[in-house]
């Protein structure tokens, strides 16, 4: 038995920090908060930490400026942390302004639950931030955030079931609850609604719905499980994202976030961890050593190419010569020889990119794009390139430290 | 709180927590992590078993599904508005305040429901919070609603699956024109 995440390469913490990034800028686009300032001051009471101050204070984020900053401020921490490799005064001010924002949403004495694991991620995330800060990094640290995570989102789970079982009882699975729930959520008085409620009426939806309630829940008791076995991790997801897929359709609720929180309760992310050349076979990026655009381009690549994974080389270079051929630098910019694969134009950035791991594997997602349109976008930057950012009259000099990473 | 409750949480729990790949990675973690984490932890479960939510947020309990309805069946609250030219539309509380959904603003309008008519609590609360709708409502439409209306329905599971009808009553209408300022 192994613990989950326990081995986290940094570029899959970077991605689970742009992953929790977009699932709140999402939410703050979803959710607009300025509009709280149409409620009725008299029956503002946030729940904590906002409801410990005196209704006089609390009234003040009713205030539209108010309401404006918080999502503004708000906005702003989270692409910082989504941009930034290590931002952790980004992603404190993000944790106050969520938690101040979740508090006073929760106003009107509804405590609901459905973004509260997300919150606990920024936490993780903020809370090592700032450790790292304070004793340095370490590869323990990295994994944190999403241990943590993982643990937190299942011992929701955990909780809601051992409630269930303590205070519902026999009761919440035999009597007609369930029907009850569905039929009243059909009506909800929303604009969006799911019928499927009134399907209770029919046995034949009713009794498998009926039947899995159980079930859930024992899958809910155990999902903190899911950080040390793998083989209940395989069970538990699959069937908690079609519970919650029931409950959106059945109940009219849906906890999005935790949804898509669940590809961390699986080791699914690791496969975007970079990976190592053992066999001494690296790929090679060869790039016009005169062009800045294209000097910039690789220095960004070894800034982040911590595995030292890509061996370096210019389009002038002999090398070049020998492996692309004589025309290599009339007709390219940027070119990657992998193995025995020659890519060049768009695929080739596109291809040396994502290999760099983590959050910039998706750059495997725009090689769907038809090839025709991405050289064309490939082709503009690069006839202005010369241009927009400059020429150099001799080809880059690698530094003492790049130098073990340049062929030429 | 309840004693099972803690007992099955400890149950649930500390296996995990004792168990050798969690023990063997806490054990890579430096000190000042492991505070971090164990007083997190704390918190959740104490957020839990203390029963309070709006003074732990977001350390509250989790308790989705977990008793019995009430016996009275099932409910539901359905709100409309007459606008100026006579026509009734349909009001949608979650929909005038996106940031209250997830039954934010739903759940706080059902037990005013409850008491109405007879308590007059309940009326000024379902009132403000009908008025701050129906405003939100206006803020885009050509013919604005002039009089708000709330119906409660009620019906027992099994009468609903013999098809038997909801019993609806009208619990509130008011003038838009009466709570002026409020």
């Amino acid at each position: 038995m192994t613990l989950l995440h326990a081995e986290t390469a940094v570029e899959v913490r970077r991605l689970f920090t742009v992953w929790v990034a977009v699932i709140w800028l999402l939410h703050l686009a979803l959710e607009p908060l300025s509009d709280l300032a149409g409620l009725p001051p008299a029956l503002f009471r946030p729940v904590a930490p906002v409801g410990w101050l005196p209704h006089r204070f609390e009234v003040l984020f009713l205030e539209p400026v108010v309401l404006h900053g918080l999502r503004f401020v708000g906005v702003v921490s989270l692409l910082v942390a989504a941009i930034r490799e290590r931002a952790p005064v980004a992603l404190v001010v993000a944790s106050i302004v969520l938690t101040i924002a979740q508090s006073i949403v929760r106003s009107l004495g509804h405590v609901n639950h459905a973004e509260l694991p997300a919150l606990y991620a920024v936490y993780a995330l903020a809370f090592v931030g700032v450790l790292e800060r304070v004793r340095g990094r370490s590869s323990a640290l990295d994994a944190l955030p999403l241990v943590v995570t993982a643990a937190a989102l299942t011992t929701t789970y955990s909780l809601t079931a051992i409630f269930r079982l303590a205070h519902g009882g026999l009761a919440v699975y035999t009597s007609g609850s369930m029907v009850e729930w569905s039929v009243a959520a059909a009506f909800q008085p929303d604009e969006w609604r799911s019928q499927m409620g009134l399907l209770t009426a029919h046995d034949v939806v009713r009794w498998p719905l009926l039947l899995s309630f159980p079930l859930v829940t024992l899958f809910e008791l155990l999902a903190p499980y899911c950080l040390i076995s793998g083989t209940f991790r395989l069970l538990f997801v699959p069937i908690v994202i079609a519970f919650h897929v029931a409950t959106l359709l059945f109940m009219n609720i849906f906890f999005w976030e935790n949804v898509a929180l669940m590809p961390f309760l699986t080791a699914w992310p690791h496969r975007f961890a970079p990976r190592a050349v053992t066999d001494g076979r690296h790929p090679i990026v060869f790039f016009d050593g005169v062009c800045g655009l294209c000097n910039r381009f690789v220095d960004y690549m070894m800034a982040r190419d911590r595995l030292a994974l890509f061996r370096f080389a210019t389009l002038q270079s002999d090398i070049a010569v020998e492996r692309l051929g004589t025309a290599a630098l009339a007709e390219d910019s940027i070119a990657l020889v992998d193995g025995t694969d020659v890519y060049r134009r768009s695929d080739a950035v596109l291809r040396a990119v994502s290999r760099l791991g983590g959050v910039f594997a998706a750059a495997q997602l725009l090689l769907a794009v038809p090839v025709r349109v991405r050289d064309a976008v490939y082709d503009f930057v690069a006839a202005r390139r010369y241009r927009v950012f400059g020429r150099s009259e001799t080809c880059r000099l690698p530094s003492p430290e790049e130098r073990a990473r340049f062929l030429s | 709180m309840s004693a099972l409750e803690g007992v099955l949480i400890g149950a649930v729990l500390a296996p995990l927590a004792l168990s050798p790949p969690v023990r063997q990675y806490a054990g890579t973690l430096p000190r000042s992590a492991r505070v971090g984490v164990l007083l997190f932890f704390s918190l959740l479960v104490a957020g839990q078993l203390a029963r309070m939510d709006q003074r732990t947020f977001p350390f509250v309990v989790w308790s989705m599904y977990g008793v019995e309805k009430s016996p009275r069946g099932i409910l539901y609250e359905q709100y409309s508005g007459l606008t100026a030219s006579g026509a009734l539309v349909p009001l949608h509380p979650s929909s005038a305040f996106p940031s209250l959904d997830q039954g934010r603003i739903l759940n706080p309008l059902r037990p005013a429901m409850r008491w109405l008519p007879q308590s007059q609590e309940a009326r000024v609360h379902a009132t403000m919070l009908l008025t701050a709708v129906a405003r939100a409502v206006n803020r885009g439409r050509m013919d604005p609603v002039v009089t708000v209306i709330a119906t409660r329905c009620e019906l027992s599971a099994d009468e609903w699956l013999r098809g038997v009808p909801f019993r609806c009553e009208e619990k509130l209408r008011f003038d838009l024109s009466e709570t002026a300022g409020r």
